[in-house]
């Protein structure tokens, strides 16, 4: 479906991208967005319209001109239903950290936003910022869960801060896999971060245990702003360079 | 007619390819261990084998043969060749306690979600024999009929609680779907065994009056066997054996429902051989499927279900085109 | 040797059989008649113990059923239900020999004595030479030939056999009908089976029993029991009697 020239009402369906059309100044414009979309305050008090599986009714009564997906939400059918009821689906990929930014101009093009040029610019300023070498390059391991571990490995948005900010991933895996408990053992992290909304201390603490009385230091971080490719990258590479620095 | 060895040479052989499968699956593993190193006391290599390694091993061995075991008891007492262990509602049960119990924040204190999945289970088969139950006699059809129903019932509850949660708790109910032995611990390997031996103890005290079952109720009745008590005491069994098994692993499912008709299909015996043989054949199973869910990618890991599927489907169709 | 007085049982409230009283002795071969819905089933289940009935007494022995163990009672009495199906494949003798069952001990398997048992119940049906064949692979008559011998290797003194002769071939029912009474004759065992065929049920048997509507209507010879007038009024059928080698037949009338 063809995208209208003047978009006045957007839906967007992941936080991200949420947080991308606020910074491009076109925030305004949006009129619903998906459960988890919580940033900035304002995107947080607007219609809901399911996380998962979107609620093609609801989208529909809100009259959107365009509704923004991004490439992680796996949406097959999606498409298929909105243009069923004449709505058109943008989607964005902004899996990994150089995307961001291209995603920003892009999502600039679509809604006609003239801030965007400059909020790209300035996200890129932001993460260039934060690049930095290591001499001792410390091992970092995301923990997204704890029973079973899953973490975040190579080509990973994750794994893009940590190279970025001149860390190292502590795993060998590639995605968002199980990881082995031996492993874990085998090559212990120097530091291991997970999400502070999804594990707390003490399942931090039955994991490290069951890892043979692993004595790794660990820390929570807010997974709103680590594990979103959004406009607060610059935030999450410059809080964790002051882990690493303050390590 | 060479009658003594029903039992010893199927039971010695079975025992010889368990004892190969665990030498195998704890000497490989995700990291490669040393063992010269082991022995020198490195401290790295003993917690890898001793804390994590040969407890998971064990208790691989331990899930699979009492969800083998629960499988052929389910099959004979429901006199139901496509029975399985979570067929009265175990799975529903389990999963259902698991889901809701993360849906409602539970999942941050360990423990919990366990011990609610096995209450789960256990309440769920006590529901579905009750649901069942007519003038104290309970009939196979209305208990596979209500456990059906109730594992209907349940999924539905689960579906709901999966669209109210976080998607972060998602995993954690995944978890209890697709089983997993991650994290094993000894007090698991202790829990899951003992229940296990009990389990074993008491069906093998009902072994007899077991395996007349397979000509029908009446018949049994008429060749002495309290048909009613021996139903419930073996579901009983069986269903607490699998809620402690599920509560532990989640759900690996093929074990129940294939290994006894291995079993069946290579020797041909009756319930009081396939329990112990059953046991042998299941634990072989899972912890072989384990074994590979842990090597074949490297440091991650596969869900163990989907191996005990594709080690156990081709070996039983070939057998059952060999058979007739 | 088993003593029904008085027995009643019903289904649901609706009476199965009211008032049963009957006397089985040794050596005998009986056979149990009546339309359907008469209550054969029943009386053999309540003597066969599947059944407890609701009023009435049972003896076997002179001792009251509830003095007599499971277990004992079985050795005692064989069983054979009406269509006996056992769900997974097995071979014959494994059938036959799980008739030995209340002989077995409960962490025991069988010995020496009950695979000769087994061995000498399938010759005494006949049946010998299908003991390493599995029941799929079998005829009807040759699977009802293996269940009674599986009945038989308990060596019972008093077998009940729920319509044996249904759904079989002409010739087999003529060889199993020659089977019972030579079984009879051989062992000293009372053999009491339920029939539909009257005809059948008649030609070798010491006794007839009719039953209608739940009640033991007629205990007799089948010289009694097989004529017009029985025919017509516990049956419903008009008869003509016809010789066959030797015995009376009751046909309907055409």
């Amino acid at each position: 479906m063809a995208i209208p020239a003047h978009v006045r009402r957007v839906i967007t369906l992941a936080p991200n991208i949420t947080e991308l059309v606020y910074a491009i100044g076109a925030g305004d414009r949006v009129v619903g967005t998906d459960d988890v979309s919580n940033y900035p305050p304002a995107a947080a008090r607007l219609p809901k319209v399911g996380s998962m599986q979107p609620n093609v009714e609801q989208i529909t009564a809100l009259k959107p001109d365009l509704v923004l997906a991004s490439t992680e939400g796996n949406h097959p059918s999606l498409a298929p239903a909105l243009a069923a009821v004449g709505i058109p689906l943008y989607v964005v990929r902004t899996d990994r950290l150089p995307e961001i930014a291209t995603a920003m101009t892009r999502l600039g093009e679509v809604l006609d936003a003239p801030a965007a040029p400059a909020a790209a610019r300035t996200l890129t300023a932001d993460i260039a910022a934060q690049r930095r070498t290591r001499a001792h390059a410390p091992r970092i391991l995301f923990a997204v869960w704890t029973d079973p571990l899953y973490v975040g490995g190579h080509e990973t948005f994750v794994d893009d801060l940590l190279v970025l900010t001149g860390a190292r991933n502590a795993v060998e895996v590639t995605g968002w896999p199980q990881y082995s408990l031996e492993s874990l053992a085998a090559h212990p992290p120097d530091l291991i971060l997970y999400p502070r909304k999804s594990v707390n201390a003490q399942q931090m603490a039955v994991l490290l245990e069951k890892a043979g009385d692993l004595h790794v230091p660990s820390r929570a971080i807010d997974e709103d702003v680590f594990t979103r490719p959004g406009p607060r990258v610059g935030e999450a590479a410059k809080g964790l360079n002051a882990i690493l620095d303050g390590k | 007619m060479p009658h003594s060895d029903r039992l010893a040479r199927p039971a010695l052989l079975l025992t010889l390819l368990l004892l190969v499968t665990l030498a195998v699956a704890v000497a490989i593993g995700a990291t490669r261990l040393s063992w010269p190193s082991v022995w020198a006391g490195d401290e790295t290599a003993r917690a890898i084998l001793l804390r994590i390694r040969l407890p998971r091993v064990l208790l691989a061995a331990a899930i699979g043969a009492t969800l083998a075991v629960a499988g052929v008891t389910f099959q004979t007492l429901l006199r139901n060749p496509l029975a399985d262990p979570f067929i009265l509602g175990v799975s529903g049960g389990a999963a259902c306690g698991a889901a809701v119990s993360t849906a409602l924040g539970f999942g941050r204190i360990p423990g919990v979600v366990p011990l609610v999945a096995f209450a789960g289970a256990c309440g769920a088969t006590a529901a579905v024999f009750l649901l069942a139950r007519r003038r104290d006699h309970t009939d196979p059809t209305r208990l596979l009929l209500s456990g059906l129903v109730l594992n209907a019932f349940f999924s539905s509850v689960i579906l709901i609680a999966f669209s109210l949660s976080k998607s972060s708790d998602l995993t954690a109910a995944l978890r209890w779907m697709m089983g997993t032995l991650f994290g094993a611990t000894w007090t698991s390997v202790l829990l899951v065994t003992s229940l296990l031996v009990l389990g074993m103890a008491v069906l093998a005290f009902l072994a007899n009056d077991l395996r007349l079952l397979a000509f029908g109720e009446e018949d049994a009745k008429a060749r002495g066997v309290n048909v009613e008590r021996v139903k419930l005491i073996g579901f009983a069994a069986a269903s607490i054996v699998t809620g402690a098994a599920v509560a532990v692993s989640g759900i690996i499912g093929f074990v129940g429902l294939l290994v006894p008709h291995l079993i069946r299909l290579i020797w041909r015996r009756d319930f009081r051989a396939l329990l112990p043989l059953c046991a042998l054949g299941g634990a072989i199973l899972v912890a072989d499927a384990d074994l590979l869910s842990r090597v074949i990618v490297p440091s991650a890991e596969l869900p163990v279900g989907a191996f005990t599927a594709i080690l156990g489907v081709p070996f039983f169709l070939s057998l059952l085109r060999r058979a007739r | 040797m088993l003593e029904l007085r008085n027995v009643s049982y019903d289904y649901a409230g609706a009476p199965a059989i009211r008032d049963v009283s009957l006397v089985l002795g040794e050596r005998q071969l009986v056979a149990l008649t009546g339309p359907n819905g008469s209550g054969k089933s029943t009386l053999l289940k309540a003597a066969a113990r599947v059944l407890t009935p609701h009023s009435g007494t049972v003896h076997f022995a002179g001792k009251p059923l509830a003095q007599w163990p499971p277990k004992e009672y079985a050795k005692q009495v064989g069983y054979l239900p009406q269509d006996p199906d056992p769900v997974f494949p097995m071979r014959a003798i494994d059938v036959v020999v799980t008739g030995r069952a209340p002989y077995v001990g409960r962490f025991a398997w069988e010995s020496e004595e009950d695979w000769r048992h087994a061995e000498a119940a399938l010759a005494l049906c006949d049946a010998a030479h299908l003991a390493e064949r599995y029941l799929d692979e079998m005829s009807g008559g040759e699977r009802k030939r293996v269940f009674l011998a599986r009945v038989l290797a308990g060596t019972p003194r008093l077998i009940l056999l729920d319509e044996p002769l249904a759904a079989l071939d002409i010739s087999h029912v003529q060889q199993f009908s020659a089977l019972l009474r030579d079984v009879v004759d051989r062992t000293g065992c009372t053999v009491v089976f339920a029939a539909h065929d009257l005809n059948w049920a008649a030609a070798y048997s010491d006794r007839m029993l009719v039953m209608q509507d739940g009640r033991l209507a007629l205990d007799a010879p089948p010289a009694e029991v097989m004529t017009a007038a029985v025919m017509q009024r516990y049956f419903g059928f008009s008869a003509v009697a016809v010789e066959n080698d030797g015995k009376r037949w009751m046909l309907p009338k055409a």
